[in-house]
């Protein structure tokens, strides 16, 4: 009997050594990233391209091999599958890093793309998204030549691994894009990538998004700003104006904090606590600094920052966007759950915003 | 005979694996009226089963249900009692397994048929829940030891990360207040159901004692806060009801610099696929041990085939059927579990005491 028993076992584990049922790697192409268009003559129809990588031995050999094709039709499902038959090998998007849309389809509804790259279980969640201008397959034609893995310097500078701008805002996973595209109260903001020339592309530009359409675009300096007030410690440099002459410093630490203040009687307003502190990396005065020159340019920074601030936050505001999350943070805060989102509509329009920046340049750098 | 440390690892199973059996969906489906609430609820609830149930079974030392209702409780009853258990551990055990092939499929492996990948694990289960109580308890606590760490790393890793959306955990937090369905209650319970696998498991047991209860009851409430509110930090308070499988979901959102895999996912899945088989090989152990309860009563006569082999070959044959399910029938079949089984629990729970009253009088006569 056992010994039926035992026979009858092995046989089932010879069941798996039929191999793998993937293909293999010399029968893939991988698809670094995706760009998503209005098709052009036709704005009810879409346009995907991909960009290929085509598997090499030796990443040290910068010889990059990268096959980009563009297709149109109704879905991209549908455009994916008519891409596979004008390649010889299977398209795999395990590897897909970014999926970039156009500029004239985001301002349009981003929804289906959304969809597609949270639905398909290939494509992981922390996919990296942006908008491009003035087409996503211009963009991703661009073949800076720095550029050692087909793709990688827009992903390395959409993500910071690489290139660390403060005009870059926080990776817009594709998670975080549909969270923010469903919840109440937060609307997603993107990275805009622009082609400058056929080798070299330009972010430092942001787009503000209401829910799925993008509306309002962010200059640098408002990106800049935008950074400032979502990320801890951001990497620049801030210029100020004193008695007449530039300085520059660098932040060393950074951090803002917001309040949502509803006075009984009077507007409500959000205050901003913005706390920097900082080392001077340039001047232009010649003059050795002393303690009296490093306090006054200490409070002339936060005094011309204050300004800088409340000028992007009224710009953001007047967009009717919502890319730092305050009407989330207003209902998290408030337990009368049904009430609470009427009560922020309404609030939201006559919204004020109080700015205090709380500047310290605290080091001379390496000379007085 | 074990010690009695062995019982946490019993409560540990059930609370870890309840990523995978449908208790953070039922919950957050239930985000806006009354989760919140019946987390808080069913850390009370849950002990004080947990508690009797302790008491109950230390009436008993080393003695499983179906001896208990055999010696205490006239044939036909036991019979139909036994066999209702047999059938609430046994699905226990199926949408542990059903869920897993199906995330399976979802994440790693979409080229291989879901078949095969059932039998993969049928195999290892039913091989496995033949052994004896004790060799099932220590491969628990192996297991259990080397994979808390991998989720507690895990745990912190979804935590430090800056794209956790603290604003969208206070505003589910804001809805406590709402008044909690039954439903909701007994998805939360699920976290301490791991005790009631003593109905089998007494017999590895001297006499069952349990200090501490209180911590069981803390690490059950963080573990049920966790599991609801991690993935609401991460999919956003709308958001979250579009994943079907909510914490595999948010293990996929997750990066880590310094592993040789850059998905979290991957190891995440490997945690879970070990805890998986496991909670499935304890529950079907049961399940099997109830059965024989119900037809191996009597006489023990030698047989050419072990009866038991046509109880493991009815548990795969229905298994197969149900991987015939779509996937809302499977939604709403896990829920309709966690619904009954907590009536299930007290059920068995006042069973026991009656079990114990009709000893003592026997014992008077």
């Amino acid at each position: 009997m056992n010994r039926i028993l035992c026979i009858l076992l092995i046989l089932l584990l010879i069941l798996p050594l039929q191999g793998c049922k993937f293909k293999d790697i010399d029968l893939k192409l991988f698809v670094m990233a995706v760009g998503i268009d209005e098709a052009e003559n036709n704005p009810n129809k879409l346009s995907v391209t991909l960009k290929i990588a085509i598997p090499q031995g030796d990443p040290k050999k910068a010889e990059e091999q990268v096959q980009i094709i563009t297709e149109e039709g109704d879905t991209i499902a549908e455009i994916v599958r008519v891409m596979k038959s004008r390649i010889d090998k299977e398209l795999d998007f395990g590897h897909c890093k970014a999926v970039l849309f156009g500029e004239k389809y985001a301002r349009k509804n981003i929804r289906e793309a959304a969809d597609w790259t949270m639905r398909r279980r290939d494509i992981q969640l922390t996919i990296y998204t942006a908008v491009a201008r003035p087409s996503a397959k211009e963009v991703l034609n661009v073949q800076p030549v720095t550029e050692r893995i087909p793709a990688n310097s827009i992903l390395l500078a959409l993500s910071k691994d690489g290139t660390e701008s403060p005009f870059i805002v926080p990776p817009a996973f594709a998670y975080v894009l549909q969270r923010r595209i469903d919840e109440r109260g937060a609307d997603p903001i993107l990275a805009l990538v622009e082609k400058k020339s056929d080798q070299e592309f330009l972010i430092n530009k942001s787009y503000l998004f209401d829910k799925s359409k993008a509306v309002t675009e962010l200059e640098p300096e408002e990106t800049r700003i935008y950074n400032l007030l979502s990320l801890k410690n951001l990497k620049t440099s801030l210029n100020v104006d004193y008695q007449g002459l530039k300085y520059a410093y660098n932040i060393e630490k950074s951090s803002a904090k917001y309040k949502i203040i509803t006075p009984t009687n009077g507007t409500p307003y959000i205050e901003y606590k913005i706390k920097i502190l900082a080392e001077v990396e340039e001047s232009h005065s010649g003059d050795i600094f002393n303690e009296k020159l490093l306090r006054d340019l200490s409070a002339a920074a936060g005094n011309q920052l204050n300004e800088r601030v409340e000028r992007t936050l009224s710009k953001i505001h007047q967009a009717k966007c919502d890319p730092l999350g305050w009407g989330l943070r207003y209902q998290s805060r408030h337990w009368n759950n049904s009430e609470e989102w009427k009560e922020w509509e309404d609030l939201s329009e006559r919204l004020e915003f109080h700015v205090k920046c709380d500047v310290d340049i605290k080091y001379t750098g390496m000379v007085r | 005979m074990v010690k009695n440390k062995y019982f946490y690892y019993l409560f540990l199973i059930n609370a870890l694996i309840n990523v995978v059996n449908f208790v953070p969906r039922g919950l957050i489906a239930q985000r806006f009226s009354g989760a919140m609430m019946a987390i808080v609820i069913s850390v009370p609830i849950g002990l004080l089963l947990m508690y009797l149930c302790i008491k109950m079974m230390s009436k008993f030392p080393g003695e499983g249900i179906p001896e208990i209702f055999n010696a205490n409780y006239p044939k036909p009853v036991t019979k139909f009692m036994l066999f209702g258990h047999t059938l609430l551990w046994y699905i226990a055990g199926l949408i542990t397994l059903i869920a897993f092939v199906d995330v399976t499929m979802r994440y790693i492996t979409s080229d291989v048929s879901p078949l095969l990948i059932m039998v993969g694990f049928l195999v290892v289960v039913c091989l496995a829940i033949r052994v004896t109580a004790e060799s099932i308890l220590y491969a628990l606590e192996v297991v259990i030891i080397i994979n808390v760490p991998i989720i507690i790393y895990v745990l912190f890793k979804a935590l430090l990360n800056p794209m956790f959306s603290w604003d969208a955990v206070m505003q589910v937090i804001t809805y406590s207040l709402k008044a909690p369905s039954y439903g909701s209650i007994s998805y939360a319970t699920f976290i301490f159901t791991g005790y009631l696998n003593l109905a089998v498991f007494n017999r590895a047991f001297k006499k069952i004692r349990v200090r501490h209860i209180w911590m069981i009851g803390v690490v059950g409430f963080l573990v049920l806060i966790a599991s609801v509110l991690i993935p609401i930090g991460y999919q956003g308070t709308i958001g979250v009801e579009r994943h079907v499988y909510p914490w595999f979901s948010t293990a996929d959102v997750l990066r880590t610099k310094n592993f040789i895999v850059e998905r979290v996912l991957f190891f995440f899945y490997f945690t879970y696929l070990t805890l998986s088989l496991v909670s499935s090989i304890v529950h079907w152990h049961v399940a099997l041990e109830m059965l024989k309860g119900v037809f191996l009563t009597e006489e023990k006569k030698k047989r050419k085939i072990d009866p038991e082999w046509w109880m493991i070959l009815a548990f795969c044959i229905v298994a197969f059927f149900a991987m015939r399910t779509n996937q809302f029938f499977r939604d709403r079949a896990g829920l309709l579990f966690l619904d009954i089984r907590l009536a299930a629990e007290f059920f068995l729970i006042a069973s026991v005491y009656l079990a114990y009253k009709r000893r003592e009088a026997k014992k008077r006569e």
